[in-house]
């Protein structure tokens, strides 16, 4: 094996619409806008899994959950959705700590 | 580590080896071109005939669980299992659903050793699969890296694979190149079941992380299994597979190759070396 030189491997189809190559490129700030990391993903990577890997890459603190949030259109993502289906080419998206707003009984 | 010699192989192996013409010697149990043996917690079909050249063959596209095992320019070819995850017992039923027994299990081995799909065998149906394993097990992220396994369905293949580098740079220096291909290689011999390798795909290459099952008997347990064992690999070798690929991020230890890449020469015969359970 070598990876300088062209091997005669087929890459097998994939059952499904996309394959797992199918990539897309989105740029990701924290709230702050200090912080910020590009990176490459399939179009079907969990939601949730990907908040997670930017908060990684941009040093963020790992106690902490995260989501993510369109940029352009200010709309959280929806993590039971894969990314691909809510983002495009290019995005950018802020990765934001996930808390709750709502009330409480106490 | 116990010897193969020293463990007593519980009755359904024994009963189907003997079917299928092993006999037992000093390494293990024995046929024409091929060693059967046990640690208790796995078991190996290691195929000893004439060994073939790296280059003669492509490891990645192989049916069955069949990998190169070792380093060198001709590694020892193995089909292994966790023994935990084939069935001691067979049922009246497996005449229509064959399950993983011994006999299905060494079935499977004998019956893709040359490279053949098995003729009678199929894939399973798409929802079946997702049945057996959903699209959520599938998602894989340890630390900063990130990946959606998929299964590779056609009627002649089925096999589970993580992305690992979607495209391997054309403008990849050499010393990288040498370094991932050091990885690789300890990647290979690191982890059972899993073959790490390159793929390419409308003019593309990339790396990936692949257990093959074509060939193999419906069962639950050992595609779940191997998805562990799958996503355990895929998340040792991703980060640093990343980094080596990234021609943007210049790095003055990567500006030399690997000083010496080829294994000592007890490591080549020792199975136990570089095997992580």
């Amino acid at each position: 094996m070598t990876l300088q030189s062209e091997t005669t491997t087929k890459t097998l189809p994939v059952n499904g619409k996309e394959t797992i190559e199918d990539t897309f490129t989105l740029t990701a700030r924290d709230i702050t806008g200090t912080a910020v990391a590009t990176g490459r993903f399939q179009r079907n990577a969990s939601t949730s899994a990907v908040a997670k890997a930017l908060a990684t890459r941009m040093l963020l603190p790992q106690n902490t959950p995260w989501t993510l949030r369109d940029s352009q259109r200010g709309q959280f993502l929806d993590e039971q959705q894969p990314i691909g289906t809510q983002v495009g080419e290019g995005a950018q998206v802020d990765v934001v700590p996930k808390i709750h707003l709502g009330g409480h009984n106490d | 580590m116990p010897t193969a010699t020293s463990i007593v192989m519980p009755a359904p192996w024994e009963e189907a080896l003997h079917q299928f013409g092993f006999r037992p010697g000093d390494a293990g149990f024995q046929v024409e071109g091929f060693l059967f043996r046990s640690d208790g917690e796995w078991v190996t079909l290691e195929s000893i005939a004439a060994r073939q050249p790296v280059a003669s063959c492509d490891p990645m596209d192989a049916p069955g669980l069949w990998k190169p095992a070792g380093a060198g320019c001709h590694p020892r070819r193995v089909f292994e299992s966790l023994t935990a995850v084939i069935l001691a017992e067979e049922t009246e039923f497996d005449e229509l659903e064959p399950r993983l027994t011994p006999r299905s299990w060494l079935q499977w081995a004998l019956d893709t050793a040359a490279g053949e799909v098995p003729a009678a065998w199929a894939a399973p149906a798409p929802n079946q699969l997702e049945e057996w394993v959903s699209p959520a097990a599938l998602s894989l992220q340890r630390g900063a890296f990130v990946r959606q396994g998929a299964w590779v369905v056609r009627p002649d293949r089925l096999a589970l694979e993580f992305p690992i580098i979607f495209t391997i740079p054309n403008d990849l220096d050499a010393a990288r190149a040498a370094w991932l291909e050091s990885l690789l290689r300890e990647a290979n011999q690191r982890w059972r079941l899993v073959r790490f390798g390159v793929v390419q795909s409308s003019g593309r290459r990339s790396l990936a992380a692949r257990i093959d099952f074509t060939g193999a008997p419906r069962s639950q347990r050992l595609f779940s299994t191997s998805l562990t064992a799958l996503k355990y690999g895929a998340a040792w070798l991703g980060e640093s597979a990343e980094l080596l690929a990234d021609t943007g991020q210049p790095l003055e230890a990567l500006a030399a190759p690997p000083p010496h890449t080829e294994p000592r020469k007890e490591q080549l015969h020792d199975p136990a070396i570089g095997n992580n359970h």
